[in-house]
C-alpha cells in the first residue's frame, strides 16, 4: 500500500472505494459475505428465521461448534492438525457426567474437565515436539482411543446430568442471550488478544509460517507446541462440557466425525493449512457459517441429507476463492499496486 | 542379456532392503501373534477365518495402496470412504436401471475417475490443499449417496456384481484375488516404472522434481485418480458383499487406510512407502476386529485398541529409528 496523504483529500467515492478493496483483501471476507448471503436467503426462505428462538438457538449452536473451531484454528496456525475434536467431545462429557454422578460439586467437575483437556493436550504436544510424531497420526489415534475409552467406561448408555448449575452452562440466558454465547464471545476476545498482542501468539505464527526461521530467532518449538495443544485441549473440554450441559448428558457416541467439520470452520475462516496464517475472527466466522447452514436447512424444511452436500460446496468454494485471492495479494505486494 | 542382469540386481537389492524392515518385522508380529491366538482358539487358522479377514484386508488393502501413493507425494485423500458408498450406489441405481452389468460397473469406475481428476486438477492448477479438496469431496458424496438413495439401501440382483464381493476362485475369496492384481499392478508402477521415480521423486522434493523435467501435475494428477478408481473398486466388492447400494456404507474408513499405510511404512514427510509394507499395514487393521472377535473381548474395545495399536507401532518406529540414527 502507498502511503499517500491522499485519504483525507480524496473524495468520498474513492475513499469508500479503497476501503471495500481493502475490505476484500481480508482473508476473512469470504466467509463473511458467504455468511451474510447465506443468512439473506434464510430470511427470504423463511422469515422466522430473525425470530428470537430461532437467534437463540442459533447463537448456542455457534458456540458449540466456536470452541472447537478457535481451538483447531490455533492448531493449524501452528502447522499442525487435530482429528480427534469428536472423541474428545465424548471423552469430556461423559467423564464430567461421571464424576458428578460420584458426588463432585459442579466447581470441581468442571475444572477437573477442563484440567484433563490440558493434560490431554501435554500428551499430544510432547509426542508431536518432542517424540517427532506427525500431528495427523497422534491425533488419529487419538480420535480412536478416546472414543474407546469413553464407549468402555459406559459400556455404550448416556450419562445422565442433573446438577442445576451444570446445566445452567448450556441452557440458560442472561438477558436473553443464551449462556455459551456469552462465553464463546468473552472467550474470543482473549484468545483474540493472546493471538495479536503476547510473545506466546507471535511465536505461533512464527513457528507455523516459518520453523526454521522460528527456530533461529531463538523461538522454543517444543513449548510453543506443547502450549498450544493444551490451549486446544482446554477449549475443546470447555466446548465438551457446553454439550454435555445442553443435552443434560454425558453421551459416548456424540460428535462423530465432528473433528472434519470443526477443521473445516476454521478453513473457511482462512486458516490456511499450510500453517502460519489464521486469525480467531475467522475461526468465528467458519464456525457460524456452518451453524447457519444448519439452521438454513432445518427452516427450509429441506432433506438434512443436503447438509454434507452444502458444507463440502461450501468448503471447496471459501477456499478457492481464497487461494486465488491470496495469489493476486501477492501480486499486489510484488509489483508495488 | 544385459535387461536380465539389470533386473536380476534389481530384485536382489529389492529383497536385500526388505531384511530387517518394516515388512520383516510386520510380518514375523503378524505370524507370532496369529500362532499364539490360534493356541487359545483353534477356531482361529480355520480355512473359513482366513477366508474372512482376507476380505477384509482385499477392503483395506486396497484403500490403503491407494492412500499410500498419495501420502508419498505429500497428499492425503481423505474421500476415499465417501468414494465407497457414493460408487456402490451408483452401481445399484444403474444396475437397477439398465439390468446391465457393465454399464453399472463402468459407471462406478467412470465417476470415480471423474472425481479424481478433479481433485487432481485442484491440487496441482488451482493449488488447494489436498486435505481441503478431500475433505469437501468426503462431505459431497456422502451427502449425494444420501440424497439419491434417500438413506434406503438399493437392491442388487445382479449374480455377477454379488460375485465380486461373495465368489470364490479355488479357496481364494474374489476380493483377494482383485487385491493379489492390484498389488501386481501397483508393485510394478511404484518400484519399476518411471512413473514410481517420478513419485518418489516429487515426495522427495517437490521442487527439485519440478526443475529436473518431472511432469509434476501430471503424475499428482495420475495419484488421485488412482486413488479414487481403487476406492470406486471397493466400493463394487463392498455392493456385491450385502448384495445392495448403502449410503452410511465405508463411513471413516479413509483414516483407517492412512493407519494401515502408515504402519506399513508410509511417511506423512512424503517419498517414503512400500506397497507391499502397506498390505502388511492393512492386514494388522484387518485382523483387530477379528481377533477381538475370537478373543470373546467386548466390541466396545476395538477404537481403544486399534488406536493404541497406530500409537505405539508408530512412536516405536520412530524412536528405534532416531537411536540407530545415532548409533
Amino acid at each position: 500500500m502507498s502511503k499517500k496523504s491522499a485519504g483525507l483529500h480524496a473524495a468520498p467515492l474513492a475513499r469508500i472505494g479503497r476501503g471495500v478493496r481493502k475490505f476484500f483483501r481480508l482473508r476473512e471476507s469470504v466467509a463473511l459475505v458467504l455468511l451474510v448471503i447465506f443468512a439473506f436467503l434464510v430470511y427470504l426462505i423463511n422469515p422466522r428465521f430473525l425470530s428470537a428462538y430461532n437467534l437463540q438457538s442459533l447463537a448456542r449452536q455457534i458456540a458449540i461448534f466456536g470452541f472447537p473451531a478457535i481451538a483447531a484454528t490455533l492448531i493449524i496456525i501452528s502447522a499442525g492438525i487435530d482429528l480427534s475434536f469428536g472423541s474428545m467431545i465424548a471423552f469430556y462429557g461423559v467423564i464430567a457426567g461421571m464424576l458428578m454422578e460420584s458426588g463432585f460439586g459442579v466447581g470441581t467437575t468442571v475444572a477437573a474437565v477442563l484440567a484433563l483437556g490440558m493434560m490431554v493436550g501435554l500428551y499430544h504436544g510432547s509426542m508431536i515436539s518432542i517424540v517427532k510424531l506427525s500431528p495427523f497420526i497422534v491425533t488419529l489415534a487419538s480420535l480412536s482411543i478416546f472414543r474407546g475409552i469413553a464407549v468402555i467406561s459406559t459400556r455404550g448408555y448416556p450419562v445422565r446430568i442433573t446438577e442445576e448449575g451444570f446445566l445452567w452452562i448450556g441452557q440458560e440466558f442472561i438477558f436473553g442471550i443464551p449462556v455459551p454465547f456469552v462465553l464463546f464471545i468473552l472467550t474470543t476476545l482473549v484468545f483474540h488478544y493472546l493471538l495479536n498482542y503476547t510473545a506466546f501468539g507471535k511465536h505461533l505464527y512464527a513457528i507455523g509460517g516459518n520453523p526454521e526461521a522460528a527456530h533461529l530467532s531463538g523461538i522454543s518449538h517444543k513449548k510453543t507446541i506443547i502450549m498450544v495443544y493444551m490451549i486446544a485441549g482446554a477449549l475443546t473440554a470447555f466446548g465438551a462440557i457446553i454439550m454435555a450441559s445442553r443435552l443434560a448428558q454425558g453421551m459416548p457416541g456424540i460428535a462423530r466425525a465432528y473433528e472434519l467439520r470443526i477443521i473445516a470452520s476454521a478453513v473457511i475462516g482462512g486458516t490456511s493449512l499450510y500453517g502460519g496464517v489464521g486469525t480467531v475472527f475467522g475461526a468465528v466466522l467458519g464456525a457460524s457459517l456452518l451453524a447457519l447452514i444448519e439452521n438454513m436447512l432445518v427452516l427450509s424444511r429441506v432433506d438434512s441429507w443436503w447438509n454434507d452436500v452444502v458444507i463440502g460446496v461450501v468448503i471447496v468454494i471459501a477456499v478457492w476463492v481464497d487461494v486465488v485471492a491470496t495469489r493476486r495479494r501477492l501480486n499486489v505486494k510484488l509489483h508495488g499496486k | 542379456m544385459a535387461g536380465n542382469e539389470k533386473k536380476e540386481i534389481k530384485l536382489l537389492r529389492i529383497a536385500g532392503r526388505l531384511r530387517g524392515t518394516r515388512e520383516l518385522n510386520l510380518i514375523v508380529i503378524i505370524a507370532a501373534v496369529s500362532v499364539v491366538i490360534n493356541i487359545f482358539q483353534p477356531t482361529f487358522l480355520t480355512r473359513f477365518n482366513v477366508q474372512v479377514i482376507s476380505r477384509q484386508l482385499a477392503v483395506f488393502g486396497l484403500l490403503s495402496i491407494a492412500q499410500t501413493f498419495v501420502i508419498i507425494v505429500l497428499g492425503i485423500d481423505l474421500s476415499v470412504g465417501s468414494i465407497v458408498a457414493f460408487t456402490g450406489i451408483i452401481t445399484a441405481m444403474v444396475f437397477a436401471a439398465t439390468e446391465n452389468v457393465v454399464l453399472a460397473v463402468g459407471a462406478a469406475l467412470g465417476f470415480a475417475l471423474v472425481i479424481g481428476f478433479y481433485h487432481g486438477i485442484l491440487v496441482t492448477k488451482v493449488k488447494m490443499a489436498p486435505f481441503v479438496v478431500t475433505l469437501g469431496s468426503l462431505s459431497i458424496f456422502r451427502g449425494l449417496s444420501f440424497v439419491l438413495s434417500r438413506g434406503y439401501p438399493i437392491l442388487i440382483r445382479s449374480p455377477r456384481i454379488q460375485w465380486l464381493g461373495q465368489g470364490l476362485i479355488g479357496p481364494f475369496p474374489v476380493p483377494l484375488v482383485i487385491l493379489f492384481a492390484v498389488v501386481i499392478y501397483t508393485v510394478f508402477i511404484l518400484h519399476f516404472s518411471k512413473l514410481g521415480r517420478y513419485i518418489y521423486t516429487i515426495g522427495g522434493n517437490p521442487v527439485a522434481a519440478r526443475m529436473s523435467g518431472v511432469p509434476v501435475n501430471a503424475v499428482i494428477i495420475y495419484v488421485f485418480c488412482q486413488a479414487t478408481l481403487l476406492a470406486s473398486i471397493v466400493g463394487l466388492i463392498v455392493a456385491g458383499r450385502m448384495a445392495q447400494g448403502l449410503a452410511s456404507v465405508a463411513a471413516g474408513y479413509e483414516l483407517t487406510a492412512v493407519a494401515g499405510a502408515v504402519i506399513g511404512g508410509t511417511s506423512f514427510l512424503g517419498g517414503q512407502g512400500t506397497v507391499i509394507g502397506t498390505v502388511f499395514g492393512a492386514l494388522v487393521m484387518s485382523m483387530i476386529g477379528n481377533v477381538l472377535i475370537t478373543l470373546r473381548v467386548d466390541a466396545y474395545w476395538y477404537n481403544l485398541v486399534t488406536g493404541l495399536i497406530i500409537i505405539i507401532v508408530v512412536a516405536a518406529d520412530t524412536l528405534l529409528a532416531k537411536r540407530s540414527k545415532r548409533n
